[in-house]
């Protein structure tokens, strides 16, 4: 069976009807607005458990510090201000000593000298049960700061050259056999980046299912489709429906991921953030993303679209194939059984650290949906053996789009029980021998 | 313009379903395709149609192969429904654009057709009374609240809303109420005059019979009669013979040989084999003085001539 134009004529006319549709579904807005509440919610709720609130930033008890600097470096007193806001109300003096002795509550007094040796910091504190040991730890650690940014100034090193002269780093010490028998395999990581990617795509192709079986059943029960095939093919009104729903599942995760972002920028401003970014760097994913360049971003499109694809084109096929929208449950289980199926594999693969898996499981189709992205991403295989992927699973959304071609008017104009998947097969292949 | 269907055919493994079917439709007006359940009508229709891919044969539309490009066509199919969830107006739309109306006669053509099927009140809401503002304005009905007869209504004004140059009505009437039926009609009666071509199937024969000019008889697949619905009449001569007299006639019946077909209060529906039969028995009666009410002679009806036409075939067997 050869496609034609004309089998597409009419395919932007059903995905305006259908978008239009999903767009004013009362159910489908009811649903976005509590799921984009949620995600706008999140974002507070977890900075309030990660980590310190801004408002919440106790003052010292520290009203007044004296500081006394006799090594000729010039510190910032401002900077520990603004590095530490515990101390914003509280007032630095400079270039003023003042003995321990006459130091009243809420005061302290800083004096940095030099000798021989080198540099001594004296913190002394005027009322020690004001003065909670915390709070002295902390002006010690900011005038510390302030101390070592004023000694690289004065050599003419400013802030983005103390940023890299201080970042961490780690050293590794190997014997020979040590070397041979590293595990050069960082798990977490490729765990974490997997199990992201294949939630997302779990997400999106469950999603998409659920949406197209229901459509699609929707449409033949209401008994409607000879009216709509004298005016429009059968390819048409699927391919019509598909587009739709990528669409509308597309807007929608974009409008999650857009209120997450909001809602982030927003709470930082009220609100200490940064114990959300720490978990996420934390979690090892972004160490191990040895792909990252402006190249991932049409990889992960071009994956889930590809994915979307395969599994919408499923559930075109097996939503046609019910009758009536008590069925709906059954088809929706048969896509469901090949997502988690899938998904479930694909979470034990960064286990087994092998090659040939790498490979195997990008261009397994199906599998490739959840893995061929990541796999490249972390390194595991190169952009061929992805380019490889891709035409596979373009095979595959091909065969699904020729079948569909093939059988979708008579599981349209079916009027019985659900058929099944063997059932489909057996009607194409009746279909190819009646030629 | 004409439409000329020659040699469709199609099969199902083994078994034929519509078994080289011809016919053609020169002028505007009523073609019906008849047959009982399963002689292949729908998909016949189906086929013309293009929906259904044929086997065999091509239907032509001035020449061309007929196709929603070709020609402008009106399809109410058997198997009816509407989208249950989406609102009768956006289907209206939906239609109209698949149909390729333009954008700006659409409103206009879905007023005149929801005026001329009486549905207005379900697909506009009204506008509120004096006195009632401030309460919540009534909204259109939605599909799953409308009767039976109004979603066929509904059906129809999706079939004629491109106004369509064929139509395609596959048991238009069945399951209206009478007055819906004579509404149904109106409408029909006044797309003949329009010089619409019409195809019509349906198992009502007096409401085929009322509208059509030619028709065909499918009985399993194969076409067992066809032509012009008053030269096939003709063909059968005025056989029919309704009887009304005053006094019981039966003696008279019998010894005059025509046969009996049904008496009630002295009404009787006589079967005569040509009207020479029927003047011997009307002769018959005067001669015994017996008061003729109602002497009419007519041709068999549609109804007489499906079922015995299709009956021939089911007695073979």
């Amino acid at each position: 069976m050869k496609w034609s134009k004309n089998d597409f004529t009419g395919t932007g006319k059903v995905f305006s009807f259908t978008l239009f549709q999903q767009l004013k579904s009362k159910a489908n807005m009811v649903s976005l607005v509590i799921m984009l509440l949620l995600i706008a919610a999140s974002v507070p709720v977890m900075a309030l458990f990660m980590g310190d609130s801004g408002q919440s930033v106790t003052s010292s008890n520290l009203e007044r510090v004296y500081l006394c600097n006799e090594t000729g470096y010039e510190i910032d007193v401002e900077r520990i201000r603004t590095e530490d806001l515990s101390f914003a109300e509280t007032e630095f003096l400079s270039d003023e000593s003042r003995h321990p002795d006459v130091l009243g509550e809420g005061e302290a007094a800083v004096t940095i000298t030099e000798d021989a040796s080198g540099y001594q910091i004296l913190l002394s504190f005027g009322a020690l049960k004001e003065v909670s040991k915390e709070e002295q730890t902390r002006l010690q650690k900011a005038v510390e700061q302030a101390f070592m940014i004023a000694r690289y100034q004065s050599l003419g090193i400013f802030e983005e050259d103390y940023a890299l002269l201080s970042s961490p780093f780690d050293t590794r010490v190997e014997t020979v056999s040590d070397y041979l028998e590293r595990e050069d395999y960082d798990f977490e990581s490729q765990f974490w980046v997997q199990y992201v990617y294949s939630i997302l795509v779990m997400t999106i192709s469950l999603f998409s299912s659920i949406y197209i079986i229901r459509i699609v059943v929707e449409e033949k029960s209401s008994k409607l489709i000879e009216m709509l095939m004298v005016s429009i093919k059968p390819l048409a009104l699927i391919t019509g429906k598909i587009l739709a729903v990528m669409v509308y599942l597309f807007g929608t995760f974009v409008s999650w991921v857009a209120v997450y972002f909001i809602s982030y920028g927003v709470t930082g401003l009220f609100m200490d953030v940064s114990g959300i970014k720490d978990t996420i760097f934390s979690s090892g994913a972004f160490s191990s993303l040895t792909h990252i360049d402006p190249f991932l971003i049409p990889v992960v499109l071009i994956s889930l679209l590809l994915g979307y694809l395969t599994f919408s084109i499923l559930s075109g096929i097996f939503g046609t194939a019910c009758s009536s929208m008590d069925e709906v449950e059954g088809a929706n289980t048969s896509v469901t059984f090949f997502v988690l199926g899938a998904y479930l594999v694909t979470c034990f693969i960064p286990a087994f650290p092998e090659q040939w898996l790498s490979v195997f499981s990008s261009l397994c189709p199906v599998l490739s949906i959840f893995c061929a992205p990541v796999q490249y991403v972390l390194g595991n295989i190169g952009l061929p053996l992805l380019l490889l992927s891709w035409l596979i699973q373009a095979g595959v959304v091909f065969f699904l789009a020729r079948l569909c071609g093939k059988i979708y008017y008579d599981l349209l104009m079916y009027r019985g029980s659900r058929l099944k998947l063997i059932n489909i097969l057996a009607l194409a292949r009746r279909k190819e021998a009646s030629k | 313009m004409s439409l000329i269907v020659s040699d469709l055919w199609k099969k199902y493994g083994e078994k034929t379903v519509v078994d080289h079917l011809s016919f053609s439709m020169e002028k505007p007006g009523v073609y019906a395709l008849l047959g009982t359940n399963g002689a292949g009508k729908t998909t016949a229709i189906r086929m013309i149609l293009g929906m259904l891919a044929k086997d065999g044969g091509e239907v032509l539309w001035n020449g061309k192969s007929l196709s929603p490009k070709s020609c402008n066509i009106g399809y109410l199919a058997e198997e009816r429904g509407l989208y249950p969830k989406y609102s009768l107006m956006d289907q209206l739309f939906y239609f109209a654009s698949l149909r390729d109306v333009p954008k700006s006669q659409v409103k206009e053509r879905i007023r005149y057709w929801a005026k001329k099927l009486e549905v207005e009140e379900y697909l506009y809401a009204p506008l509120p009374e004096k006195g009632m503002r401030g309460k919540k304005k009534e909204k259109p009905r939605m599909p799953d609240q409308l009767s039976k007869g109004n979603q066929q209504k509904i059906q129809f004004m999706i079939a004629l809303l491109s106004d369509p140059e064929l139509i395609v009505l596959d048991e238009p009437m069945s399951g209206l109420d009478p007055v819906n039926t004579d509404l149904f009609k109106q409408v029909i009666r006044e797309e003949i005059d329009r010089g619409k071509y019409l195809i019509m199937s349906s198992h009502q024969m007096a409401t085929v019979e009322e509208f059509c000019t030619d028709i065909t008889i499918l009985d399993r697949s194969k076409a067992v009669l066809q032509g012009n619905l008053n030269e096939i009449k003709k063909s059968y001569g005025r056989v029919n013979l309704s009887l009304k007299t005053e006094t019981d006639i039966a003696p008279y019946i019998a010894q005059s040989g025509v046969v009996l077909l049904s008496e009630k209060e002295y009404e009787y529906r006589l079967k005569v084999q040509n009207e020479g039969q029927a003047n011997a028995l009307l002769g018959l009666l005067i001669q015994n003085d017996v008061t003729v009410i109602t002497f009419d002679l007519s041709e068999p009806s549609l109804h007489e001539i499906f079922v015995e036409k299709v009956g021939e075939g089911h007695e073979v067997e």
